[in-house]
């Protein structure tokens, strides 16, 4: 499986400028490939970071939903050695102030933190009883859902890139 | 086969092919049709219309032509929101008083509406209101007609909080008049929480207690649910709440805007922050940290809290020679009118609200303070 991830990193190339904080994903000595072969259904930007003709260490995926006013835009990383989700950010959304505005809040991104890749993400409303749970953000269920959705999204696709670099 | 019968068969098989083509071509669903009403879909389109209750002895459905069929105003209006912000709008649509003189009535005589929005979110709007302010049924707000989710009506009543400029108004509750009963019992809300099971409840960035209202109404044993429970905030804020709503959801007593009314099935705008006082029916449920910042404070000996004569008087309870107080495990104290300055509750140092009597025996010190009523 690594050694044809690693092919696959290489052999990926980028037609589009890499955003500046995707870039800011690589470490001194790293390289960033995007991976347009795993893009669509919301999934609108795929990249891989490591160093190159190594395993690459984390996917950057950036995928769109529709929140309670308009669309959110979430990027997701996860830590391919562990399989753990590392971060999950808000880059662009337009819910209002006093209720999904919280979205960016660091309290409730921090909810997505070392959650496996390997399960789906359920949101729930008034306490985690289970470590698949996250707790919506107060009278923000909708914008809350939409994350959710966002992140399960991305997690689908990275399961999916990995089965097929197994194969 | 001939040739007239061949032409009658061609004919019939173009009527039928006809009749097919016309019923392809009519719209499936009409998008009022599709439209959920708890999306608060479809603004002005046809069919549209919101429900007036308690008028007359059915209800009423009005549809949104008919409203915008009457004299709009057009006025800037503000609304207030719960941290004081304010915003400013320019609001059309009619007046709900001239919707109501269609029917024989005047906004200044009701004695309470409550204003329903297609997603369940409902306040009460209180006669104080009713007599003071204009409601507008409004279709057009800043010049241009409402979004999805404001349609097709939103109600807006200028310089009010803007809990009352309900979007997607689907229905307008006229309220009989309540006969408001004579508070029988001060409840302490913090003693009669720790009696319940809490619960974790995530409130934004931290990890709260709560108890179910539920279990709360359980403990008081009310003989009789009244229909309605009425609020006081710290701030002065007053609210009016469908028992049945608020039996729904959740005190939660730790953390910020605790003593705080929510459900996590409740839209946030019917939250109720920093309770002083709750009133249902002939028993009151007053917070004893809110009421140290309402009714202010005393100093007894070494125990600063409220004054228990201005804690009696402040939810009206009514007058009564002689009191009994009652502790959450069943123990008793009887004091007389004049005893009830000597009073004053507290917190003690296990976080027990407590009331202790200047000058009067040890004996008459009660922990975990539940209850006051009057006795003959």
């Amino acid at each position: 499986m690594i050694v044809a991830f690693v092919c696959l990193l290489t052999a990926c190339s980028c037609r589009e400028a890499v955003p500046d904080y995707i870039l800011k994903l690589a470490a001194d000595g790293e390289s960033i490939e995007r991976m347009e072969e795993y893009e669509g259904d919301g999934i609108t930007a795929v990249y891989a970071v490591g160093v190159k003709g190594k395993p690459p260490r984390m996917a950057a995926q950036e995928s769109y939903v529709q929140g309670f006013n308009d669309t959110i835009k979430v990027l997701v990383l996860i830590d391919i050695p562990t399989g753990l989700t590392e971060g999950v950010h808000i880059l662009e959304h337009h819910e209002t102030d006093d209720y999904g505005g919280y979205v960016t809040e660091e309290w409730f991104l921090q909810r997505f933190a070392g959650k496996d890749a390997g399960t789906r993400l359920v949101l729930v409303k008034m306490a985690a009883k289970s470590k698949d749970d996250i707790v919506a953000i107060t009278g923000a269920t909708y914008t809350s859902q939409a994350v959710v959705d966002a992140v399960n999204m991305c997690l689908i696709n990275y399961r999916r890139i990995i089965k097929e670099v197994e194969l | 086969m001939g040739k007239p019968v061949r032409i009658i068969k061609f004919l019939a098989l173009l009527l039928v092919l006809t009749l097919a083509a016309a019923a392809c071509s009519a719209p499936a669903e009409t998008p009022a049709e599709k439209a959920d009403p708890a999306e608060g879909q479809a603004g002005g389109q046809e069919g549209e219309r919101i429900v007036i209750s308690g008028l007359e002895s059915t209800d009423i459905e009005v549809t949104v032509e008919e409203i915008k069929g009457l004299e709009s105003v057009t006025v800037e209006a503000t609304s207030v929101s719960s941290s004081g912000e304010q915003n400013h709008y320019t609001v059309t649509g009619p007046l709900f008083d001239d919707l109501l003189k269609k029917y024989g009535k005047s906004q200044k005589d009701l004695v309470g509406i409550r204003l329903v929005a297609g997603d369940g979110y409902s306040i009460e709007v209180p006669p104080e209101i009713l007599q003071n302010r204009e409601l507008i049924l409004a279709h057009t707000i800043n010049g241009k007609p409402l979004d999805e989710r404001t349609r097709p009506i939103r109600a807006v009543i200028p310089e009010e909080r803007s809990m009352y400029w309900i979007r997607n108004l689907a229905r307008i509750e006229v309220l009989e008049s309540a006969q408001k009963a004579e508070v029988a019992r001060v409840y302490i809300l913090e003693t009669l929480i720790s009696q319940a099971n809490a619960e974790d409840y995530t409130y934004y960035e931290s990890t709260d207690r709560a108890v179910k209202v539920q279990e709360l109404l359980g403990l008081l044993g009310l003989d009789s649910m009244p229909d309605t429970a009425s609020f006081v905030a710290a701030d002065g804020f007053e609210k009016n709440e469908q028992l049945d709503i608020f039996s729904k959801g959740y005190i939660k007593f730790t953390g910020e805007d605790a003593p705080l009314f929510l459900s996590p099935d409740l839209p946030k705008g019917m939250y109720i922050k920093s309770i002083y006082l709750c009133t249902m029916g002939d028993a009151a449920l007053v917070s004893q940290e809110m009421a140290m910042g309402v009714l202010g404070t005393k100093q007894v000996e070494d125990k600063e809290g409220v004054d228990l004569k201005e804690l009696i008087k402040a939810p009206g309870l009514a007058d009564a020679d002689k009191y009994l107080l009652t502790a959450a495990d069943g123990y008793t104290v009887e004091i007389s009118r004049d005893d009830r300055e000597k009073g004053v509750v507290f917190k003690n140092s296990k976080g027990q609200i407590t009331v202790f009597f200047e000058g009067l025996p040890k004996s008459t010190q009660v922990k975990d303070f539940l209850s006051i009523e009057g006795i003959e």
